[in-house]
């Protein structure tokens, strides 16, 4: 679960934007959604695969390969 | 007389090139248009009313010669403003570039204009690009030619708005989840999303490198056709770009070839569709039969699908963080609530969290295409779900309300900028609050040319791209007054 002194943290080593308190506490629920999203897809992820794989993909699927 | 704002840009392009008309007497058309609505619709930031005539008078000039002529020779355009021209300003809706001028022409512009196109202006965005409803406090209100008091969507909104108030023949518009169609379907023309990677990306302002694809709005397929012919191809600047041949997508609506199979998506794109979007679907779905194309259910992969949708806004966040961080640092001041707020998140993301949404992309798209295109070779969708609403139910929106709206907005949308595939949106009809709805259709990665013949057979056989918004045919009126 992502809260808000991590935010808060993270912000200050890296980021280092101007945010207001209400915006640190405000930005978690958002930053949940796109966590629980990767943690739900990460089983899927092949260690060997490659994210430029996806241009030899629009091409097998372009050519309707057994493939694609 | 002819009033040659209200023609087709082929339709113009035919006239101009035949000496049926001037290049002189269609820019003026366009100029006048904006004159009477530009005002009231608000879709440019810069009208280059000089610059247009002359490049209109050199175009006559060239006519006459008997030289030979481009494919879009004399006929008025306008961009969104975020196409970079060498030496112009590009202000990609922000104050933060509002004087900044570009060091080079973007690859599509420059194909643009050797094919004769002539640039009327700039169009109003959304700030950045990053936002569907087509709002941006940068600049009055662009409101919808349909009615002004319903949104236009985004980000590409002048676009939108500039073709389907007849201002100009067609328009450059982005698209990252849903930014060429949303504006086309709400305001009634023709949007084309093709492949990732047809188009060179090189001086359109990035917002999230692997979703951004350049795309036409124009009124008809057929126009689409055209300037897709002119502005895909290989880019050696644009590492990024196809080295594939391009067909002649225009030749390609007359193929005698057998029509492609269409299946209606059933599962994820028919979720909480508004009831008079679904009537205009079904009776879509009637005219293709009508027509002659085989028409049936094809079950989408909804898991897929829900996976896919929540992950987009990941590798699109975190993209647009990596571009914004100077400034956000910096100038946060000078970006619109609304905007930077949206920027905020992709700063937290972690690098491995989005380098493995990345990897999953091409699986993805196997997998997606593997389920849907072994049963059909089109698929057809809504592409807003609901019907377009007002500029006073959308604005001033935060935090969740605000995600909410961008998510049902662009839920039909922004999947097919996670696959890559191309897309189309077409008029098909109106809901009960008078505005315009679409379909889109969508097919395998370079399959734009069986796209745009089954939207051009669609056109040829109904009327609804031919309808044009009050506001236009009332201008007319007090033309003939």
């Amino acid at each position: 679960m992502i809260k808000s002194d991590l935010v808060r943290a993270m912000n200050e080593g890296y980021a280092k934007l101007q945010l207001d308190r209400a915006r640190v506490e405000e930005l978690p629920i958002e930053l949940e959604q796109l966590r629980r999203a990767i943690e739900a897809a990460n089983p899927k992820v092949d260690f060997d695969s490659d994210p430029f794989e996806f241009c030899a993909a629009l091409l097998d699927v372009a050519a309707g390969s057994k493939n694609d | 007389m002819t009033d040659w704002s209200r023609a087709s840009l082929t339709e113009a392009a035919g006239a101009i090139a035949a000496g049926g008309t001037t290049s002189r007497e269609v820019t003026e058309a366009c100029l006048d248009r904006v004159a009477r609505l530009g005002d009231t619709l608000n879709c440019f930031v810069e009208v280059d009313g000089d610059g247009a005539r002359a490049a209109a008078d050199a175009a006559d000039k060239r006519q006459r010669s008997g030289a030979p002529l481009g494919p879009l020779h004399g006929v008025p355009l306008a961009h969104k403003d975020m196409y970079y021209r060498a030496g112009r300003v590009s202000a990609c809706g922000s104050k933060l570039r509002a004087d900044w001028r570009a060091p080079y022409t973007a690859t599509a512009l420059d194909r643009l204009d050797r094919a004769g196109a002539i640039d009327l202006g700039r169009l109003v965005m959304v700030e950045f690009a990053m936002g569907p409803h087509g709002y941006n406090q940068n600049y009055p209100q662009c409101r919808n030619p349909w009615n002004p008091q319903y949104i236009p969507c985004g980000s590409s909104s002048g676009s939108g708005v500039a073709v389907g108030g007849r201002m100009v023949h067609a328009s450059l518009g982005s698209d990252t989840g849903g930014s060429i169609r949303c504006p086309a379907a709400v305001s009634g023309v023709v949007g084309l999303v093709p492949t990732n990677g047809r188009v060179s990306r090189r001086g359109a302002m990035p917002m999230s490198h692997s979703f951004d694809v350049v795309g036409p709005l124009a009124r008809t397929a057929r126009d689409c056709a055209r300037l897709l012919g002119v502005i895909a191809g290989h880019d050696p600047a644009d590492a990024s770009s196809l080295d594939l041949a391009v067909p002649d997508y225009e030749a390609g609506l007359a193929s005698a070839a057998a029509l492609p199979t269409i299946g209606i998506a059933r599962g994820y794109f028919d979720v909480g569709v508004d009831a008079d979007v679904i009537k205009a679907l079904d009776r879509t779905v009637d005219d293709l039969r009508r027509i002659g194309f085989s028409v049936e259910d094809v079950a989408m992969p909804c898991d897929l699908l829900d996976e896919i949708a929540e992950l987009h806004p990941l590798i699109m966040k975190a993209e647009g963080a990596a571009n914004h961080l100077s400034a956000m640092r910096e100038r946060e001041a000078d970006y619109t609530f609304e905007v930077g707020h949206r920027l905020h998140a992709g700063f937290f993301i972690p690098a491995a969290s989005y380098i493995r949404a990345l990897k999953l992309r091409g699986a993805y798209l196997r997998t997606f295409a593997q389920s849907v295109f072994s049963k059909a070779d089109l698929i057809l969708t809504p592409v807003l779900p609901t019907q377009v609403p007002t500029i006073a139910e959308t604005s001033g929106r935060t935090g969740k309300a605000y995600l909410d709206m961008v998510v049902a907005l662009t839920r039909n949308t922004k999947v097919i900028n996670f696959l890559g595939l191309p897309a189309i949106s077409v008029p098909c009809g109106f809901t009960s609050n008078g505005l315009p709805t679409a379909f889109q259709l969508f097919g395998r990665s370079l399959h734009e040319t069986a796209l745009l013949r089954a939207a051009d057979r669609y056109q040829q056989a109904t009327d609804w791209h031919g309808r044009e918004p009050g506001l236009v045919a009332d201008a007319a009126q007090a033309v003939a007054v």
